[in-house]
């Protein structure tokens, strides 16, 4: 057989095979990615967790990293009441008015006392959590699957809190005033069912 | 034969009835000695509270950190020579409940006297040591099993440990280990609610 023959015919099985996948992504790994991606997934919790890092950046210091630290404690609190299937009134509202305050809070740069910024963040971070920890009794594996979104929750804030340092500059300012405004508005959108 | 009966009888209900303290499936194709360096690390509550003791610890400084390995590695062979006498283990509730509180500890950057360092390193090595029970093992392979076990955790600690105290001189590494102690925390307190509550089934 001709040796163009022959890669053609290579080429062509090459083409029709399916991929072969080492890893089931069951197990730890399981675990670990769904709880990663779980946040990550929810626009809802995408918009609150990138608003509390836009507000905590936006306050300062030491606003800057106490929130992200009250933020997963108060949210493992919530996750808690989930996984005893201790229900919470309006869940998913809860998350979609939480965009809302957050975002209203960066629009209009409001500075409230550290502790009132605090109640309220962790406040919010209660109905994220339940709607997380809900999830984490189906997960393959517990630990990881809490560490994988515990995880992805900082990386979200740290998302937030590297845009919100724009405001050094009067620019920057007025960008992530905006970007609090439009979390805001989609916060009525998951709020509405629009979105 | 009838006289035997009895003895059957004891003998059958002897080996159902009591739970056996076997606690997590080793994995295939390892040796034991392997098989118990990696067993801190597929233990959930051991995993955590390690990071959580070592993080806590090293927070506190150069001075802390050699005795507190020294004394958290002595200890935790302790506990192991100790599961030869008690298998009945902790028990993983009370093991994250433990890193839950210190990994509140370190969230709210507490600290606490040198003294009490040493005794918080010794009694989680005894306690982590004490729960690596292998009740179903003997003999050399018991041995090999609960040595790896040992190193295991030494090693595991040894690395939070670095961490906190590598990353404690500015401010904003600091804060990089208090936040990653509410991580902890978090994990801790998901993963004790889960064993409170386990999924039917």
């Amino acid at each position: 057989m001709k040796p163009g023959r022959v890669l053609l015919i290579t080429c062509a099985v090459l083409s029709i095979s399916t991929l072969a996948y080492g890893h089931e992504g069951g197990g730890i790994t399981g675990g670990f990615i769904s709880g990663f991606l779980h946040p990550i997934l929810g626009w809802d919790h995408v918009a609150a967790m990138v608003a509390v890092g836009l507000w905590g950046a936006f306050l300062g210091n030491p606003a800057i990293w106490i929130l992200p630290v009250v933020f997963p404690l108060v949210m493992a609190f919530g996750g808690a009441l989930g996984v005893m299937g201790i229900p919470i009134p309006s869940v998913e509202t809860g998350i979609a008015v939480s965009a809302i305050v957050l975002g209203i809070m960066v629009a209009f740069a409001l500075r409230p006392p550290l502790w009132i910024a605090a109640l309220l963040v962790g406040g919010f971070a209660i109905f994220h959590g339940h709607a997380h920890g809900t999830e984490l009794p189906s997960a393959a594996n517990p630990l990881a699957y809490s560490a994988g979104f515990v995880i992805s929750t900082g990386m979200l804030h740290l998302c937030g809190i590297a845009f919100g340092l724009l405001v050094r500059w009067p620019a920057g300012k007025v960008a992530v005033r905006t970007c609090g405004a439009f979390i805001s508005l989609a916060g009525v959108g998951f709020l509405t069912g629009v979105l | 034969m009838r006289a035997l009966a009895p003895v059957l009888v004891i003998l059958a209900i002897g080996v159902l009835a009591p739970r056996l303290a076997f606690a997590h499936v080793p994995f295939a194709g390892l040796n034991d000695l392997y098989n118990g360096l990696l067993h801190p690390v597929v233990v959930p509550a051991h995993l955590l509270l390690v990071a959580a003791a070592g993080l806590f610890l090293g927070k506190h400084g150069s001075r802390v950190v050699p005795p507190s390995f020294l004394l958290f590695c002595l200890f935790t062979f302790s506990g192991l020579v100790a599961t030869i006498f008690y298998t009945g283990g902790i028990g993983e509730r009370y093991l994250l409940g433990v890193a839950a509180v210190i990994g509140l500890l370190i969230a709210a950057n507490l600290r606490i006297p040198f003294l009490l360092c040493l005794i918080v390193a010794a009694l989680i090595g005894f306690l982590l040591g004490l729960d690596s029970t292998q009740a179903v093992l003997v003999g050399k392979a018991k041995f090999f099993s609960l040595l790896g076990s040992g190193l295991g955790l030494c090693f595991l600690f040894l690395y939070p440990l670095s961490f906190a105290d590598y990353f404690g001189d500015r401010s904003w590494q600091k804060i990089g280990v208090r936040i990653v102690g509410s991580w902890v925390a978090a994990s801790a307190i998901l993963v004790l609610a889960l064993s409170l509550n386990p999924p039917p089934g």
